[in-house]
């Protein structure tokens, strides 16, 4: 073969490869854009299916071809990927022989070129030099420069609450209004509306709680509303035990334990048919908190950015007795992170002891209101540093309210005066921030006030404050609160354990688990059993002697809302506003699955005879 | 019977050998039973034991045989063979890793990380190029690197770029160097790694981009001279310094240049220096001269005050800075279960607070890492302005000491002292 037919062959073999590489290359390319478009997690058809089978969850043909199709899709999309690495090693040796092809071409057709002139022009090339590298130096300055100025430093304009922005979600600095005495200095931030002493409050009972159209306006606002003086000695009527458990006065009812004391609740209903719902009327402002009721009121609270409001309902009628606005309370300099939609400015659920209804909002603003929606004081507990929202609600027992106080700034609690508002005491807490809420354990002898957070599950006098216990077994995002039944504290949460605790002198674990563990709703124990929800949908009933499983349920949906025992019954309700209702037992009997026809987080209330649901969209009354 | 046993103990310490190449893994997998293939690691596992140190040694002997190549056989072909290997062990069976160009950022490390233990190998890697440069010139990126062997092999019709765009364009080694030294020194990331060209080639495995710059820069080599080594590698301006002073280099001519200037066009990285006639006006370039090296301390100024307040930029390369930010500005994600970073940290039982205060001080670290960085660089810009001042005398056509990557092929061209050159001077004429 001579030089020229080398040549030939050279240049043709480099050719093909060259025509070779670039088809691979193109096919490669499509390969690449179609495994791009085609993840098998967001197929369209899955997902319609998947949206189908929610519906129709016993559809056994459903589930195969769901099936079918995942692993079709699986299959594509790794086949896929097999032939992008084939078609690299293709690539690679076409390219590799079309290189090898015009190397030999190029130099068997090499000639040596002319030499240059020997006249340097090293002048011009270094004139030429110096311009260029002044130019690419501008360059490469100027884009720092402009990155520079294009780049927003988060963390230092935004974040830190001690500094003022313009910034879109913070919430503005409201400047206290009076709401009576023009004498109220603006500037206080503790609010008694009225220095008369001499006060006549408000009966609990359910009869004075009923209050006609003259005297109680629909909605009450701070400005229009005839302030109530309040006295700051007298507790003459606090309610004592019997006329707690009569009521459902806190989240989770008396003493946030999750246990009411209601009796004929029913077990049957259907939101959607309208079957056993005595009333059903959307809910005003959003809130993930949950109805309290005393006599015959029910309470709420809802805010978004700009309104706060708490509502007083009829729980016979479903009537707006009042709306108190939430609002003209001083604030401290600065801003808050906006909460999350899943949680909002209203998660806290609200407390009374039937004189008065407190309630707090993810801003800190604290309210007291009488049973009228008339303001008796407000105040600001400081902004929540909570990336989440402050969700912790609130817990009274006597003339004090607790706020649990767990933010990403530092962990406490405190108790302020329920009457006036003033701190009462206020403890420092090596925790971290927590979603949880306060309860009330009776240890026969003495109360203690029980808060769970992360690292550590406590307990606290409620008169003094003091720290009485505190143990370590916690861990993460604490958003389920503490169950108490019979001397033993139960704590959980996910990712971390289920513990069973002997609080006091002998603190110590008795046991724990980790089997299943929820996120967000708080256990339930009573009478040898623990009853748990988790947010993947499972039920579960803990033997309280040793942590055993008793039994276990799976629902569909998870569960946010937290389980109460009532009337011999334990009541689950999922985000499918579906509400599991299981025998209080050690054998696992399903009394029936009512669906309440919207989706649903809050606790449900109970009241002789109906319980009182809080779905996204409306608030019901279910009874017989 | 001396043999018999030499023999038995070569064959023995070559079963050893292999076995530790292909040690298996300390726990194996748990088996699932199921016909799913774990997928090959785009990392490659770490060296077994004692073979880093085989690494090092293969790296010694071929510096050393390059250098060999070069300054004494002055074969071309030989250094083409060597870089063939060199293409075939550092590249496709060590997959790239380790790598000198790459070792910058953990001798980085180790220096502002006190936790940080490097190790001997890498140490190694990071100075024997060097060390060679110093006495031979760039002979590691003739025939010890693999990413100059595959660029060097796949060079068909190489063309000379303008000389400003030449130069332009030699300016972003430094500040890919000072890049990746700012991002090493706050633990940010190993940038020259995460974007290495052609890792992914060596691998057959890397992101799709990361295939498609590589890919980009093989055909941009096929017409300009080894892109990556010039216009880019960070290792490159360490080797360019020291090269520059080493005491010997490879020449083109093995004796006296008779200018034939079959040379001029030989090197595909524009790497040869043609004579210079002495300047007209000395005192006009000592003038220059004494200005731009008054002129670096503004240079650095500006560098440092320019690059400092990109601090907030730069910084958002960072993990840390990055989710912080992101949590910031969009708080929601929290609650978002897939989002492997956010849920990373939300688990480890950090506050809000801890990250934005770890972020905030890797901030500050940019801080005044931008300002050393920019301060570098402007001294570097500066240094560079003012060689292009001056003439500087040169009598024959001379390898430039600092971009010459001794590749040899210049000395194919000189017809000085090889058998033909009777011919070859008849071809001239």
């Amino acid at each position: 073969m001579n030089n020229s037919e080398k040549k030939i062959v050279a240049f043709r073999t480099a050719i093909i490869a060259g025509i070779f590489s670039l088809i691979v290359g193109v096919v490669m390319l499509l390969n690449f854009w179609q495994l791009k478009t085609t993840d098998p997690l967001e197929s369209e058809a899955l997902k319609n299916l998947i949206v189908r089978l929610q519906e129709d969850t016993r559809n056994e043909e459903l589930k195969v071809e769901i099936r079918n199709l995942d692993l079709m899709t699986r299959n594509a999309f790794f086949t896929n990927q097999w032939q992008i690495r084939s078609g690299a090693f293709l690539l690679i040796g076409g390219i590799l022989t079309m290189v090898v092809g015009l190397r030999v071409y190029h130099s068997l057709s090499a000639q040596i070129k002319q030499p240059e002139s020997m006249e340097s022009q090293l002048d011009l090339e270094l004139l030429i030099s110096r311009r260029w590298i002044l130019y690419t130096v501008s360059i490469i300055f100027g884009l720092a420069l402009l990155a520079s100025f294009l780049s927003i430093d988060h963390l230092s304009s935004t974040y830190a609450l001690t500094e003022s922005s313009d910034q879109e979600d913070a919430i503005p600095v409201q400047e206290i209004t009076p709401i009576q005495d023009e004498a109220t200095p603006m500037a206080k931030v503790v609010e008694p509306v009225a220095e008369t002493s001499e006060v006549t409050i408000e009966s609990a009972e359910p009869e004075n709680t009923q209050n006609s159209e003259a005297e109680v306006p629909q909605v009450a606002s701070e400005e229009k509303a005839p302030e109530k003086p309040v006295s700051k000695k007298s507790n003459s009527s606090i309610p004592n035990r019997s006329e707690i458990i009569k009521n459902f006065p806190a989240f989770r009812g008396p003493y946030g334990l999750g246990i009411s004391y209601q009796k004929n609740i029913p077990v049957e209903w259907d939101g959607a048919s309208g079957k056993n719902v005595l009333w059903k009327i959307p809910a005003p402002l959003p809130g993930f908190n949950s109805p309290v009721i005393w006599g015959n009121s029910l309470f709420i609270s809802g805010a978004d950015k700009s309104r706060q409001s708490v509502y007083c309902y009829d729980i016979n009628t479903g009537k707006l007795n009042w709306d108190h606005k939430v609002s003209g309370i001083k604030r401290p300099a600065g801003k808050m992170e906006k909460p999350t939609d899943d949680t909002g400015y209203a998660a806290p659920t609200v407390a009374t002891d039937g004189r008065y209804v407190y309630a707090i909002f993810a801003t800190g603003d604290l309210v007291c209101v009488d049973l009228k929606g008339t303001r008796i004081w407000a105040k600001n507990m400081g902004i929540p540093e909570n990336h989440y929202g402050h969700s912790s609600s609130l817990m009274l027992w006597k003339d004090l309210l607790f706020i649990q106080f767990d933010t990403n700034k530092a962990g406490k609690v405190m108790a302020v005066n329920a009457l006036t508002g003033d701190t009462a005491w206020e403890t420092n807490r090596s925790s971290k921030i927590s979603w949880a809420s306060p309860i009330l354990t009776n240890l026969g002898n003495h109360f203690e006030l029980v808060l769970a957070s992360s690292p550590s599950v406590a307990g606290y006098d409620p008169v003094t404050g003091k720290e009485l216990w505190s143990l370590e077994c916690l861990s993460g995002e604490v958003g389920p609160s503490p169950a108490y039944y019979n001397g033993v504290v139960y704590a959980a949460n996910e990712y971390a354990n289920l513990v069973a605790i002997k609080p006091g002198n002998e603190l110590s674990v008795i046991w724990e688990t980790n089997e299943y563990l929820p996120e967000v709703a708080s256990p339930v124990a009573m009478d040898g059993m623990l009853f748990l929800g988790t947010s993947y949908g499972v039920i579960a009933c803990f033997d309280t002697t040793n942590g055993e499983i008793l039994w276990e349920y799976e629902c569909d949906q998870g569960i946010y809302s937290s389980p109460v025992i009532a009337d011999g019954k334990v009541y689950f309700l999922d985000m499918d506003g579906i509400m599991h209702i299981f025998n209080a037992d050690k054998t696992m009997k399903l009394i029936g699955e009512p669906a309440l026809g919207e989706q649903a987080v809050s606790t449900p209330a109970f009241a002789d005879g109906k319980i009182f649901l809080r779905g996204y969209e409306n608030l019901y009354c279910i009874g017989k | 019977m001396k043999k018999n046993t030499l023999k038995i103990l070569t064959v023995l310490t070559g079963i050893l050998i292999s076995v530790v190449s292909f040690a298996q893994q300390r726990f194996p997998r748990p088996d699932f039973e199921s016909d799913y293939q774990a997928p090959s690691l785009i990392m490659p596992e770490p060296r077994q034991g004692f073979m880093e140190y085989i690494d090092v040694f293969i790296l010694f002997i071929v510096l050393s045989l390059t250098t060999w190549f070069v300054l004494k056989r002055r074969s071309r072909k030989s250094v083409l063979y060597l870089s063939i290997f060199t293409l075939i062990y550092f590249g496709f069976y060590r997959n790239g890793c380790i790598c000198s160009i790459g070792a910058i950022q953990n001798v980085t490390l180790s220096l502002v990380d006190p936790t940080y233990a490097i190790s001997l190998s890498a140490l190694a890697f990071f100075m024997l190029p060097l060390l060679f440069a110093l006495f031979a010139g760039r002979v590691f990126c003739g025939g010890a690197c693999p990413l100059g062997a595959i660029q060097d092999l796949i060079i068909i019709k190489p063309i000379s770029l303008p000389v400003g765009v030449r130069k332009a364009l030699g300016l972003i080694p430094y500040l890919y160097l000072g890049l990746s030294i700012l991002y090493a020194a706050t633990q940010t990331d190993f940038i020259i790694c995460r974007y290495d060209p052609f890792v992914g080639i060596f691998r057959m495995d890397a992101p799709f981009n990361m295939l498609v710059l590589g890919g980009s820069f093989l055909i941009v080599g096929m017409f300009v001279g080894r892109p990556y080594c010039r216009f880019l590698c960070p290792y490159g301006v360490l080797l360019n310094w020291m090269s520059s002073v080493s005491k010997k280099h490879l020449t083109i001519t093995p004796s006296e240049c008779i200018d034939c200037k079959l040379c001029e066009h030989s090197c595909p990285m524009d790497a040869i220096n043609k004579p210079v006639a002495d300047p007209v006006s000395k005192k006009k370039d000592i003038k220059r001269l004494v200005f731009s090296v008054a002129l670096i301390p503004v240079w650095m100024l500006i560098g440092g005050f320019i690059l400092s307040q990109s601090h907030v930029y730069l910084s958002k390369a960072n993990r840390t800075v990055k989710l912080a930010e992101l949590l910031i500005t969009n708080p929601e994600l929290k609650n978002d279960p897939d989002h492997i970073d956010v849920q990373t940290f939300l688990t480890a039982g950090k506050t809000m607070e801890n990250l934005v205060e770890e972020a905030s001080i890797i901030r500050q670290q940019f801080y005044w890492g931008g300002w050393i960085v920019g301060g570098f660089l402007g001294l570097a810009f500066g240094l560079i302005f003012s060689r292009k001042t001056i003439y500087r005398h040169r009598k024959d056509y001379e390898p430039d000491k600092g971009n010459c990557v001794s590749c040899a092929r210049c000395m194919d061209y000189c017809p000085v002292g090889k058998p033909d050159f009777d011919t070859i001077m008849k071809q001239i004429n």
